[in-house]
């Protein structure tokens, strides 16, 4: 029995080292293998999400802002996260701000397959030159855009092959007028809309539009209203067509003579040696020639006379009115007079009277052209006096 | 036979000897222990050691995000897990062999893909040659950084090579 106590002492210090050092070291091996195994596979699932990563970056325009912004679609099977984006001037291969990158305050997060827009106005100020954005994703990857040119920070229009000149003739003064030029299929125009507004009668404005070969529609609106016109809209196709005129039939405004027009008794009886008041009217007449209306703003007073025998006019006092509008062909009136005559002569007697209303007596402008308008001739209407056996006194 | 009895029980007795061979046993055998635990605890600090350099390896990325020629900056960051110390930062023409470089201590990038950092060219970074350039760059993990050990910071760095 005693034999076997060194082989047991020895065999007890072999366990002793077997799992005091052994186990254990294999242990810690195992253990280090396999957090190294896990960082490796964590590593290569990110380098893998990484190299999956894919973002299509494209410059555009905002149509109502006119404000550059990024156009961002994850074509990628995983979620991107944008952290920066920088805007390089592309001919000096420097970055466009001062102190390096353009940060996003809040930046997008994109879903696989989602779309998201980045307003970079303010990452290119008012920059002239060609620009690409470099777009930073949180894992590393950077996502070039395609280059634009700008100038003053906007995007300049593409070069067009062909042009569309468009023309209109004859604008109403104070009219809006408003083009649209509409791709009917694949072709594009810039612009497709041209607004103006007519400072004077019978304007003529020229205005050209970049487009492409294809078919389009043009349209012409006067003050919103699609223009009663011949041929509008009108179809054309590019390039076989190269100009639209719109001509809006409108004649040159010209000044016309006002009329005047006499409302007066033609003949009068006066008692011997009595007084006597009637009413003369003066009206001015537009004549129906007239191309527009004219506003009547002036009406002289002192240049409506009468004639006659002095022994029979006492006095004409005039009343005018200004200030209104006469339509082609309306009438209205200008001054309502009182004349008094006095029966100064035998009874049975006639004496002739003449209302005259002298020349640019009546003035006015026209409504859209500011045109004078006045009556360019003297005009007169004789009125007959005749005297009248007085009244008989009261009985003695 | 008295004798011979006597003859034959001169000598170490039994229990000595059992006891001497006993003690040499546990004297051997407390020996190998320490010699095997010694080796087994070295080992284990290696093991560690290379352990910890492996995984910091793995956690180590940098990117160039741009070169700006013009003010003359290299924008660097860091979306690894592991903040990281440029070694060396040179720009050399893409047709030649990577010059030789110094490594030290240049700049700590942060894991976080919330900054980018500037490396300034002739300072961080040497510039050589003509055009088209490439950049390379040394970095480390600042955990295992050792500046008292620069070729074993070489031996652990990342090496980041990129066209500009």
């Amino acid at each position: 029995m005693k034999k076997g106590i060194s082989a047991v002492a020895g065999g007890l210090i072999i366990l002793a080292i077997l799992f005091t050092t052994i186990i254990p070291l294999i242990i810690l091996m195992q253990n280090s293998y396999a957090i190294f195994l896990n960082e490796s596979n964590s590593r290569r699932i990110f380098d893998t999400d990484r190299i999956s990563e894919s973002l299509a970056v494209e410059v555009s325009q905002d149509t109502e802002t006119k404000q550059l912004v990024l156009i961002l679609s994850n074509n990628g099977p995983v979620y991107v996260r944008v952290v920066r984006v920088w805007a390089i001037d592309v001919a000096m291969q420097r970055s466009i701000r001062d102190d390096g990158p353009c940060l996003i305050e809040e930046p997008p997060s994109l879903p696989p397959g989602a779309n998201s827009t980045l307003n970079l106005q303010h990452c290119i100020d008012k920059f002239t030159g060609i620009v690409q954005f470099l777009v930073v994703t949180e894992r590393g990857r950077i996502f070039s855009s395609n280059r634009v040119n700008l100038t003053s920070g906007h995007l300049i229009d593409i070069v067009f092959p062909y042009t569309l000149t468009l023309s209109i003739i004859n604008m109403k003064r104070g009219a809006t007028y408003d083009v649209h030029v509409e791709p009917l299929g694949e072709g594009s125009v810039s612009p497709e809309t041209f607004t103006y507004k007519a400072t004077a009668s019978n304007e003529n404005v020229t205005v050209a539009f970049g487009v492409t070969a294809g078919k389009y529609r043009v349209s012409l609106y006067e003050n919103g209203i699609l223009a009663k016109i011949k041929w509008n809209p009108r179809i054309v196709y590019i390039p076989d067509t190269t100009a639209v005129i719109f001509d809006l039939g409108r004649k040159e405004y010209q000044s016309v003579p006002l009329e005047i027009i006499f409302y007066t008794p033609r003949k009068v009886l006066v008692r011997q040696s009595e007084e006597e008041s009637f009413d003369v009217g003066i009206w001015v007449q537009l004549p129906r020639e007239a191309l527009e209306p004219v506003e009547i703003n002036l009406i002289d007073a002192s240049r409506i006379n009468v004639n006659g025998p002095s022994n029979i006019i006492r006095e004409l006092t005039c009343m005018t009115s200004s200030g209104f509008i006469l339509q082609p062909g309306q009438r209205a009136m200008a001054a309502m007079c009182t004349l008094t005559v006095h029966g100064g002569g035998k009874p049975g007697e006639k004496y002739d009277l003449t209302i005259i209303v002298n020349e640019g007596a009546i003035k006015g402008n026209g409504f859209y052209s500011s045109l004078n308008y006045e009556n360019k001739k003297t005009e007169s209407t004789p009125i007959t006096v005749q005297i009248i056996k007085g009244t008989p006194g009261p009985p003695e | 036979m008295l004798i011979l009895n006597k003859r034959i029980k001169i000598g170490v007795s039994y229990i000595v000897t059992v006891a001497i061979m006993t003690a040499i046993t546990i004297a051997l055998g407390l020996l190998v222990w320490g010699v095997v635990g010694g080796w087994a605890g070295v080992s284990a600090i290696y093991l560690v050691e290379e352990t910890n350099k492996e995984i910091a390896q793995q956690r180590s990325l940098l990117i160039v995000e741009f070169v700006d020629f013009s003010r003359g900056v290299v924008w660097v960051s860091n979306p690894g897990k592991v903040d990281l110390i440029i070694l060396s930062c040179i720009i050399y023409p893409k047709s030649s062999s990577p010059p030789p470089r110094t490594y030290q201590r240049l700049a700590k990038v942060d894991a976080s893909m919330d900054r980018v950092y500037p490396l300034k060219i002739g300072q961080e970074c040497q510039l050589i040659g003509s055009s088209p350039y490439v950049v390379e760059i040394n970095a480390i993990a600042s955990t295992i950084y050792n500046d008292r050990n620069p070729m074993e910071n070489i031996q652990w760095s990342i090496w980041v090579r990129q066209d500009v």
